[in-house]
């Protein structure tokens, strides 16, 4: 009932929201109760997950599955496990912030703007919770449209180009990965004599090696695109700049995860021996990524920019995590997925407020915020905290815990990662030098107050910064058990006994389960 | 990374589990982790090279400055190889290392004290000297001896930052010492807590400051050899200049007279009482926290090696303590040679002490700048040229293909006529070859 509803309510809110006469104020009061009925049924799912429950090859909690295409064996398979359970927690929050936001900031075409919104919120439900291959690739692709017309009817100056370099790039990554869906399906059906598209069903497929690597390449490419990793991260600064602000939340803070989640419900599971042998490059791209885009954020002159650079940074640290491939490397680095979606969205969130008041994005241009916009200082303040890893916010306890166990397989690398800690101090600190304190500059000193909506919805986002930092057991507990499966079936379908990396014994197929 | 480190080599962090883990770690991850865990305290605790932030935190407000970069905050870095002494007791090449490092930082400090006229400048980097004390304690495993520097150092430095603070209140905000003119008559009160506190800064016979001191001196010759000797003398020669540098300052703010007063002289005045009883506290602290220390230090001994003659030791704490503070008293009280003499002889020497022997310089021209332009260029050419250069070549190339092939598109059927002839022979030929060819 609740994947469905998860999926049925804002695509109908949608529905509704687009019918209605140009100026209607209920456009909004829809959209908002859609985004509350939303986070109210993740709530509820919260409530209903046990912490022990994998979740993951038994379909999980919620099973939904209604055959759909009978001839290629395609169905309506959803379900909801550890993984999936955090990520539509982290897309609700975000949708629903970014309605608040979009209260007062958007003010033409409006119905159409939410209608997108909540749209876009539904093919996101929908990656999180298929668990049919086709389905997984149809919501994929339906997450693009929305955010096509998102970023290029209410975006900046550029938003045209970025728009179109958006769609292009990833479509791009998209179509390697519908290619590759075609080849494993087919290798399914001639070996099983089923046609199947159930991920479960898939994960049995064994190819052979030329077309297992070009399918374990077509994965990584277009997951990698979408993450982005270094050096396919381009589209990134131009999206991020150019997107209206909630455009910018939702997707540094949620459309840059499914590239992640890609990773682990797809590639590794799919291709566990692969993955280790390529472990090592893509590891070294993560961590260039960690670094490289940490010191270009630091000599920014947009904070916008400033801030989709280090995305880049940080989600070089969850790549890493994940691909460092043990149980705790892999729960750090999904659960630094989902802070990071927390943090950079409300960085996102605030430089959208700052934008709104002074119509201005140079770094040289604002100062002196912490005098005019004290509320809006103290959130930001915190925030940079949180973003640079500061112990007891979120951050410091993703990064923590993807370092200590990527340490393990990956040391070399992690080595390096560890000054991607430094990086992040130096240019949010950067920042916060240039545009909180000192002198109160032109634009700033005429600014208005901030709207209840802006404040409720940093208000939230500052909450969750706290409760993930102090008290992330909660999380992690429902996220190791799906995690720890996952690798398990990854390596028993591999045919893998042993290991050649000294990882945890507890992990075996043989071995009972034990806590990290 | 100590504690990544330790994670992965113990699997543990507890300081109980570690304890019992340590036995069985080989000697080279023992050692790393000692170095990283002690690079963690050398940035938190301000040691060579990464003190140069405590001075500049100085521009904070000078209560903040007596709590956290005097007595606790920076004390973390002591704290923390004592804490792990467990550890540190193993790997007792690591602690001659974390000596040599404090005993440099104490020295090296100290010079730059010398020649600062504001008065938290000069209190920042005795600190960081001091700190250096306390790091030559715990790494030579004379725990008890750092520790107890550590609280007496607490004492009398967070006195003397206090009454920088009174000073400041009182002259509004002017810290420069060669700018106040004889303040013993306007601030009786400050005054005293000035030479309190500088008598336990000094190592005053029979001050706290005295007694801690004492202790780590006495670590240091009794670690034996060459690395003893060496210690114990740059120790002792820091200990005269830090008696100097103490006395010089409250000797030219409170009793020198000049012409050249940063303040309005009217105003002057006594903070009141709220700001003098935690001066007080903290005064008895510094006079009388030495004997109550010194029992317990004597209770919880344990330096490594013999004890040397104690009479040697003591009675350089004593030479250097008094010989200090009289050198400062020749030099600006009774001007028997005038100190500017003495910083014109020694210019180049004095200039580079007061840009602290470069250090700073160093880390703008070799990391700071070079990273920052590094950076530009890494974004404007690598990034915006070159990645995504080659991102909009895709796209260009699309284009630019479109635009060739157009002119196929005339619209005149003669053309497509052309193409038509000329695509239907190729086929007919490709098929009468496919029939009846190889």
């Amino acid at each position: 009932m609740i994947p469905l509803s998860l999926l049925l309510v804002p695509v109908l809110a949608a529905g509704l929201i687009a019918l209605l006469p140009e100026d209607s104020s209920l456009s909004k009061w829809l959209a908002l109760a859609a985004s509350l009925a939303t986070v109210g049924f993740s709530v509820l799912l919260w409530r209903n997950y046990p912490a022990g429950l994998d979740g993951y090859l038994s379909g999980g909690l919620y099973e939904v599955n209604v055959t759909w295409i009978p001839s290629i064996g395609a169905s309506f398979f959803l379900g909801i496990d550890g993984i999936s359970l955090l990520f539509i927690g982290l897309t609700a929050l975000l949708i629903l912030v970014s309605v608040l936001f979009s209260w007062h900031a958007v003010t033409k075409r409006v119905n159409l703007y939410y209608s997108f919104l909540l749209l876009l919120s539904a093919s996101m439900f929908g990656v999180f919770m298929a668990r049919d291959l086709l389905l997984f690739y149809l919501f994929w692709e339906a997450m693009l449209l929305p955010m096509y017309f998102l970023i290029g009817i209410w975006g900046g100056a550029r938003r045209i180009y970025a728009s179109i370099k958006f769609v292009l790039y990833t479509l791009t990554g998209s179509l390697l990965m519908l290619v590759a869906i075609v080849v494993l399906h087919h290798y399914h059906a001639s070996q099983y004599l089923t046609e199947t598209m159930a991920l479960s069903d898939l994960y049995r497929v064994n190819l052979p090696t030329g077309t297992g690597l070009f399918v374990f390449l077509a994965f990584l490419l277009s997951f990698a695109i979408k993450t982005p990793l270094f050096p396919l991260h381009t589209w990134l600064p131009d999206a991020h700049v150019e997107a209206p602000s909630a455009g910018s939340i939702i997707l540094a803070g949620i459309l840059l995860k499914v590239g992640i989640y890609g990773f682990i419900r797809l590639l590794v599971p799919f291709f566990w021996t692969l993955s280790l042998q390529w472990s090592g490059l893509v590891g070294v791209l993560a961590v260039v990524g960690i670094i490289y885009g940490g010191l270009v954020a630091w000599v920014q002159e947009d904070v916008k920019k400033l801030v989709a650079y280090s995305s880049i940074s940080h989600l070089g640290f969850v790549v890493l995590g994940i691909f460092a491939l043990s149980t705790a490397s892999v729960s750090g680095g999904l659960l630094q997925g989902v802070i990071h979606g927390i943090n950079t969205g409300a960085l996102f969130l605030i430089v959208g407020i700052i934008y709104s008041r002074l119509h201005d994005r140079k770094i040289e241009n604002i100062s002196g915020l912490a005098q005019e916009m004290p509320l809006l200082s103290t959130f930001l303040v915190i925030t940079s905290l949180a973003s640079i890893g500061l112990p007891g916010t979120n951050g410091f306890v993703g990064e923590f815990f993807i370092l200590t166990s990527s340490y393990e397989s990956l040391p070399l690398l992690t080595i390096f990662a560890v000054s991607g800690v430094i990086v992040s101090a130096l240019y949010m600190l950067r920042l916060l030098r240039e545009c909180v304190f000192g002198e109160v500059s032109d634009i700033v000193s005429d600014t208005t107050s901030l709207h209840l909506t802006e404040v409720v919805s940093l208000s939230l986002l500052t909450i969750a910064i706290f409760v993930m930092g102090l008290y992330p057991k909660p999380f992690m507990d429902r996220l190791e058990p799906t995690v720890s499966e996952i690798l398990k079936t990854a390596r028993q379908t591999s045919g893998e006994t042993t290991f050649d990396r000294g990882i945890q014994q507890a992990d075996l197929p043989n071995d009972s389960e034990a806590t990290q | 990374l100590g504690i990544i480190l330790s994670i992965n080599v113990m699997g543990t962090v507890s300081f109980e589990g570690l304890h019992a883990a340590v036995k069985s770690v080989s000697a080279s991850n023992l050692t790393a982790i000692g170095l990283l865990l002690f690079g963690g305290a050398v940035g938190k605790s301000a040691q060579f090279p990464l003190y140069v932030w405590l001075p500049d935190a100085m521009e904070g407000p000078t209560p903040v400055s007596s709590l956290i970069h005097a007595a606790t905050m920076v004390t973390a870095g002591v704290y923390l190889i004592a804490r792990l002494e467990f550890l540190y007791t193993l790997i007792l090449p690591v602690g001659e290392i974390v000596a040599f490092v404090g005993a440099f930082t104490a020295l090296f400090a100290a010079a730059v004290a010398l020649v600062h006229e504001d008065m938290k400048r000069i209190l920042a980097y005795s600190t960081v000297s001091q700190l250096g004390y306390m790091f030559v304690g715990v790494g030579l495993g004379a725990y008890g001896a750092g520790i107890f520097h550590l609280m007496t150092h607490a004492f009398f430095k967070g006195l003397l930052f206090l009454m920088a603070g009174s000073v400041m209140h009182a002259l509004h905000g002017e810290l420069n010492i060669f700018k106040m003119d004889a303040l013993w008559e306007k601030l009786p009160w400050t005054g005293s807590m000035a030479v309190i506190g500088g008598l336990g800064l000094a190592g005053f016979p029979l001050v706290s400051g005295f007694w801690s001191k004492d202790e780590i001196l006495l670590a240091a010759l009794g670690h034996g050899g060459a690395m003893g000797w060496i210690l114990f003398l740059s120790l002792a020669v820091g200990a005269l200049l830090t008696a100097f540098y103490t006395f010089r300052m409250i000797f030219v703010a409170f009793w020198c007279g000049t012409d050249d007063v940063g303040y309005d002289p009217t105003s002057v005045h006594e903070a009141g009482w709220l700001m003098l009883v935690p001066m007080v506290i903290l005064a008895v602290g510094s006079l009388f926290g030495g004997f109550f220390g010194r029992l317990t230090a004597e209770l919880a001994h344990h330096t490594g090696g013999h004890h040397p003659p104690h009479t040697i030791v003591m009675s350089t704490s004593v030479a250097v303590s008094l010989g200090g503070i009289l050198l400062a008293y020749l030099l600006y009280v009774q001007e028997v040679i005038k100190p500017s003499t003495l910083s014109d002889k020694w210019h180049s020497l004095h200039r580079a002490a007061r840009q602290q022997f470069y250090v700073e310089t160093v880390y703008r021209t070799v990391i700071v700048t070079p990273l920052r332009t590094t950076s530009r260029f890494v974004w404007t050419v690598v990034d915006d040229l070159i990645v995504d250069g080659l991102v909009n070549l895709s796209g260009a190339s699309v284009d630019i293909t479109g635009l060739v092939v157009r002119f196929v598109q005339t619209g005149r059927i003669r053309h497509y006529l052309v193409y038509l002839t000329i695509g239907f022979s190729s086929i007919m030929l490709l098929i009468t070859y496919a029939i009846f060819g190889g």
